[in-house]
C-alpha cells in the first residue's frame, strides 16, 4: 500500500521529467548525435522562441483564457522592429525598434484583454479576431515582403552565443521562465491568476480586480510574444511577415503537456518549459534520423494525447 | 414467482417483498476516511424514507453508491428483488433509481418537455423527434401530478420550485421506481415547499418510493414515514416518524442532548450606541428605499421570501450591484461602493449565498482560500511570505475547528459546514468590521450550525457587526438583535429582540403587510 502510494506520488510530481528522460534515452539510442553538448545547445536555441511564447500562453491558460493571437503578434512586432532597424541602421535605431515592437504588442494585448474583460467577448473569439488583425497588419507593413539586410549587431540578440555555444536567446528563455515562476508563486498578482482561473466569481467576491488582472495578463502574454518576434527577426536577420504561424497551437500544446488545465486554475511555467523542450526533442530527433517532417506532426499529436492522459490519470490518483 | 426467484438467490437471504431497496453492510473507504462502515439501509415500497445525519455522516456517499457514481468496497444492494451489480449511473437509472441533486441538472435554454425527455426523446416513425407527442406527454405527466407548469416553457423562465418539479417529472419519464431527493427544500419558499409536499403525496399514491434527505428536521415529520439516522459513517437507528421528535432526532444525529446546546445562547449581549453603517433610502435594481442602522456589535437579520430583495441589499453593500440612489454611510461618512474592492476597503466582508460557486475556489487548497482576501497582509519586501500564511491559516483552522486533514487539502474535499468556516476564516483574517452573511447555515448540519452561531456571537462581542440573510426564521430569532422583514423589494417591518414574535414576522413576510 505504502510503496504503491509513493510510486503514484513520484509519477504525479515528476511525470513530465520522467517522460523527458524516456524521450532523451530513446533519442540517444536512435542517434549518436543526439546526446552531445552541441546538440543540446542547438535544442536550447531552437526551443527558446516558442518557449518564450509559451510562457505567456501558460499565464493566460491559468487565468482560464486562451490567446490565439500570439503568432500574429510575434510577426507584427518583428516587422515593426525590423523596419525601424532597417531604416535607421544604428544602435539607437535597434533599441528604438525593439521598444516600439514591444509597446505595440502590449497595446494589442491590452485590446484583446479589454475586449474579453470589459466587453465580455469570449476569449477564443477576441483573440481569433486579434490573430487576423495582427497578421494582416504584419503583411501590410511591407506589402507581404520580408525585410532583408538588417544591421549586424541586431543579430546578436537572437542569434548570438555565449562562449560560442550557448545561445543568448536560450539564456533569456531560462531567465524569463524563472522570473515568471517567481511571479506566479510570490506575488499577489500571480496568486490571483489561480483564483480567477479556478472560480472568477469567487475571486471577484474576494476583492480581486478580475477585469484589471485579465487585461494585465493578456498584455504580458502579448509582450512576451512581441519579444519573441524581435528575437525571431534578429535570429534570421530578416523581418518575416509570415513568422510565427501556428505558434499559438504549439504554445497551447506545451502548456497542456506541462500540466496546465484549459479550464483554468492550474498550470506552471516550469512545466511548460519541459513541454516546449519535449516537443523540440521530437522535432530534433526526427531531423537527426532524417525522417520526413510529416511524421513529426503525427508524433507531436500522439505526445499531446499521451501527456494529457497521463496528467488526468495522475490527478485522479490524487483524489 | 418473484419470491421463489428471490429465495434461490445464492448470496442473500430472503428479501421481504415489501422492501424495494436493501443496502446491506455497505462499507466504503476513502484515503484517510472510512466514509461508510457496515451500513444497513432498508426502504419499504411506497414509503417516504428520510435519511438524516450531520455533514460527513455518510449520506451522500451512500446515495452515490446507490446511484452508481461510487462503487462500494463491500456489501450488497438489492433493488426491486434483484441484486444490483456494481455498474454505472445509466444502468441504475434503467433499473428505476433516480436521484435529484441539490444542484439541479437542467438545461436552462431548453423547454420543460425537452428536459423531461432528454434521455429518451419520443420519436416519429421516421426517427425524427416527435415534438407534439413530447409536449403532450409532458403536459399529461404534469397534470397527473397536479403540477401547474407549461411544457413549452424554457427552464430559465421558471422559478426554483418549478425547476424542481421538472426534475421530478424527468425522473418519472425514466420510469423511476425510487426517487432520491437530496435537500429538495433548501432553496424553496414556503408555498413552493407546500406544493412539493403535495407532489410527494401523489407520488406515494402512485406507488413510487422516495428517499428524502434534508437538514430541515421539521420537514421530515411532515413528509416522512420512516427515518434512518447515520452518524460518522455508521448506521444509528431506523424508526417510524411517530416514534421520534426533533429533539430525540438531534440526539441520535449528534450524540449530544439538545438541552445542552441551547442554554448557553440565551444571555443577551450588549450593543453599543456607535453606528457603523447606515442606509438612507437606498435603492437598487431590485429594492427601494431601504433604511437601516447597524450599530457596533449588532446583528441585524433580513427575513423574507426568496426573491423579496434580501440578497440584493447585500449586493449593493458589497459593490456587486451599485446602489442607484440613496445614501450609504459608513461610520458617519457617506461612501460610494462601486465594486468589491471598495467594499473591502471600507471593512465589509461577504459570505455569499452559494458557497461552492461564489464563496470558494474549490480546486485550490484551504490555505489559499483562507488567505485570498488578506493576502497583502503577508507581503514582505514585495514577496509573499508563505511561512506567515501557513501560521495564520493553521491558527484559524484550530480556532474555527475546521475539520480538514491539513490546510493543503483541496477545499472541494471539505464538507459544507467546514467550507463555510473557511469562508468565515477568510474574512476574519482580513479583520473586517461589518460581515454580511447570506444564508450562512444553508445545508449545514446542526453541530456546525451551532459553531457558526457561536462564532457570530464571538465576533459581535469583539465589536464587529453582522447582517444576516436567512430563510430560517428560528435562526434569526436566535442570533439577531433586530430583524427587518422584506417583501417585494420593500422593507415592511422591523422588530427588536425585546418583542420578537415569530407569527407576526412570518405573517408579514408572506402577506406583505403588518397585521
Amino acid at each position: 500500500m505504502k510503496t504503491k502510494l509513493s510510486v503514484s506520488e513520484i509519477l504525479k510530481k515528476y511525470n513530465l521529467i520522467i517522460m523527458l528522460i524516456i524521450f532523451i534515452i530513446i533519442s540517444a539510442v536512435l542517434s549518436p548525435d543526439f546526446f552531445t553538448f552541441n546538440n543540446f545547445f542547438n535544442l536550447l536555441q531552437q526551443a527558446s522562441i516558442p518557449g518564450i511564447v509559451a510562457i505567456g500562453m501558460t499565464l493566460v491558460i491559468i487565468l482560464g483564457g486562451i490567446d490565439l493571437s500570439v503568432g500574429s503578434v510575434l510577426a507584427f512586432s518583428g516587422m515593426i522592429t525590423s523596419i525601424v532597424v532597417y531604416r535607421t541602421g544604428n544602435m539607437l535605431g535597434i533599441i528604438a525598434g525593439c521598444l516600439l515592437g514591444i509597446v505595440i504588442s502590449a497595446l494589442l494585448g491590452m485590446i484583446t484583454g479589454v475586449l474579453i474583460s470589459r466587453f465580455h467577448l469570449p476569449d477564443f473569439i477576441a483573440s481569433l479576431a486579434m490573430m487576423e488583425i495582427a497578421r494582416g497588419a504584419a503583411l501590410l507593413t511591407t506589402g507581404g515582403n520580408p525585410v532583408f539586410g538588417l544591421n549586424k549587431s541586431f543579430h546578436i540578440l537572437g542569434g548570438g552565443f555565449i562562449f560560442d555555444k550557448i545561445a543568448i536567446s536560450g539564456v533569456i528563455w531560462i531567465i524569463l521562465t524563472v522570473i515568471v515562476a517567481l511571479l506566479l508563486k510570490y506575488t499577489i498578482f500571480g496568486r490571483s491568476l489561480f483564483a480567477i482561473g479556478g472560480n472568477s466569481e469567487a475571486a471577484m467576491l474576494s476583492g480581486i480586480n478580475t477585469k484589471r488582472n485579465y487585461a494585465i495578463t493578456y498584455v504580458i502574454c502579448a509582450i512576451l510574444a512581441g519579444f519573441a518576434g524581435i528575437l525571431t527577426a534578429s535570429w534570421m536577420s530578416t523581418g518575416q511577415p509570415t513568422a510565427g504561424t501556428g505558434y499559438e497551437l504549439d504554445a497551447i500544446a506545451a502548456s497542456v503537456i506541462g500540466g496546465a488545465s484549459l479550464s483554468g486554475g492550474a498550470g506552471s511555467v516550469v512545466g511548460t518549459f519541459g513541454g516546449v523542450f519535449l516537443l523540440q526533442i521530437i522535432t530534433n530527433i526526427f531531423n537527426l534520423v532524417g525522417l520526413q517532417s510529416y511524421y513529426q506532426r503525427i508524433a507531436k499529436g500522439l505526445i499531446i494525447i499521451f501527456a494529457v492522459l497521463l496528467n488526468k490519470y495522475v490527478s485522479k490518483e490524487r483524489k | 414467482m418473484k419470491m421463489g426467484l428471490l429465495k434461490n438467490n445464492r448470496k442473500g437471504g430472503i428479501i421481504l417483498n415489501e422492501n424495494i431497496l436493501e443496502m446491506r453492510k455497505i462499507s466504503k473507504v476513502f484515503p484517510g476516511v472510512k466514509a461508510l462502515d457496515n451500513v444497513d439501509f432498508t426502504v419499504k415500497k411506497g414509503e417516504v424514507h428520510c435519511l438524516v445525519g450531520a455533514n460527513g455522516a455518510g449520506k451522500s456517499t451512500l446515495m452515490k453508491i446507490l446511484s452508481g457514481a461510487y462503487t462500494e468496497d463491500s456489501g450488497e444492494i438489492f433493488f426491486n428483488g434483484k441484486v444490483l451489480k456494481s455498474h454505472g449511473i445509466q444502468e441504475r437509472k434503467k433499473a428505476g433509481i433516480s436521484i435529484i441533486y441539490q444542484e439541479l441538472s437542467l438545461f436552462n435554454e431548453l423547454t420543460v418537455a425537452e428536459n423531461v425527455y432528454v434521455n429518451n426523446y419520443p420519436k416519429t416513425a421516421g426517427g425524427a423527434v416527435d415534438w407534439n407527442r413530447m409536449y403532450e406527454d409532458t403536459q399529461k405527466l404534469a397534470d397527473s401530478l397536479n403540477i401547474k407548469i407549461n411544457a413549452r416553457a424554457k427552464i430559465s423562465s421558471l422559478n426554483i420550485g418549478q425547476r424542481q418539479l421538472t426534475e421530478i417529472m424527468k425522473a418519472l419519464a425514466c420510469e423511476a421506481k425510487l426517487i432520491v431527493m437530496d435537500e429538495p427544500s433548501s432553496t424553496l419558499s414556503q408555498s413552493e415547499f407546500e406544493i412539493l409536499v403535495k407532489v410527494i403525496k401523489d407520488l406515494k399514491e402512485k406507488g413510487i418510493t422516495i428517499i428524502y434527505i434534508s437538514h430541515h428536521l421539521e420537514e421530515l415529520f411532515i413528509v416522512g414515514n420512516r427515518i434512518t439516522v447515520l452518524k460518522d459513517g455508521k448506521f444509528v437507528v431506523c424508526k417510524e416518524v411517530n416514534e421520534l421528535n426533533e429533539n430525540t432526532l438531534v440526539e441520535y444525529m449528534t450524540g449530544i442532548k439538545i438541552s445542552q446546546i441551547e442554554t448557553e445562547e440565551k444571555e443577551n449581549h450588549r450593543v453599543s450606541e456607535e453606528v457603523v453603517l447606515e442606509l438612507k433610502n437606498m435603492c437598487n435594481y431590485k429594492v427601494s428605499n431601504i433604511n437601516l442602522t447597524l450599530h457596533k456589535g449588532e446583528v441585524i437579520g433580513l427575513y423574507g421570501l426568496v426573491g423579496s430583495g434580501r440578497t440584493e441589499i447585500l449586493q449593493s453593500l458589497f459593490g456587486i450591484e451599485v446602489a442607484t440612489s440613496g445614501e450609504i454611510r459608513i461610520k458617519g461618512k457617506k461612501v460610494k461602493i462601486k465594486n468589491t474592492q471598495d467594499a473591502i476597503s471600507y471593512g465589509i466582508g461577504l459570505a455569499p449565498e452559494n458557497r461552492k460557486t461564489q464563496g470558494l475556489v474549490l480546486m485550490l487548497p484551504v490555505w489559499e482560500n483562507m488567505s485570498m482576501v488578506a493576502i497583502s497582509k503577508f507581503k514582505e519586501g514585495g514577496r509573499i511570505k508563505y511561512k506567515s500564511i501557513n501560521k495564520e491559516c493553521q491558527k484559524y483552522k484550530e480556532k474555527l475547528d475546521v475539520k480538514t486533514p491539513s490546510i493543503q487539502t483541496v477545499t472541494q474535499n471539505l464538507s459544507g459546514g467546514n467550507q463555510q468556516k473557511v469562508i468565515l476564516a477568510k474574512w476574519l483574517m482580513k479583520d473586517c468590521d461589518i460581515l454580511l452573511l447570506d444564508e450562512p447555515t444553508q445545508g449545514i448540519d446542526v453541530i456546525a450550525k451551532e459553531e457558526i452561531y457561536k462564532l457570530v456571537r464571538e465576533m459581535t462581542s469583539k465589536g464587529k457587526s453582522v447582517i444576516v440573510v436567512s430563510s430560517e426564521l428560528q435562526e434569526l430569532l436566535r442570533i439577531c438583535d433586530n430583524i427587518h422583514v422584506m417583501y417585494d423589494g420593500k422593507q415592511i417591518m422591523c422588530s427588536n429582540k425585546s418583542n420578537f414574535n415569530s407569527d407576526h414576522i412570518l405573517h408579514a413576510s408572506v402577506v406583505g403587510r403588518i397585521g
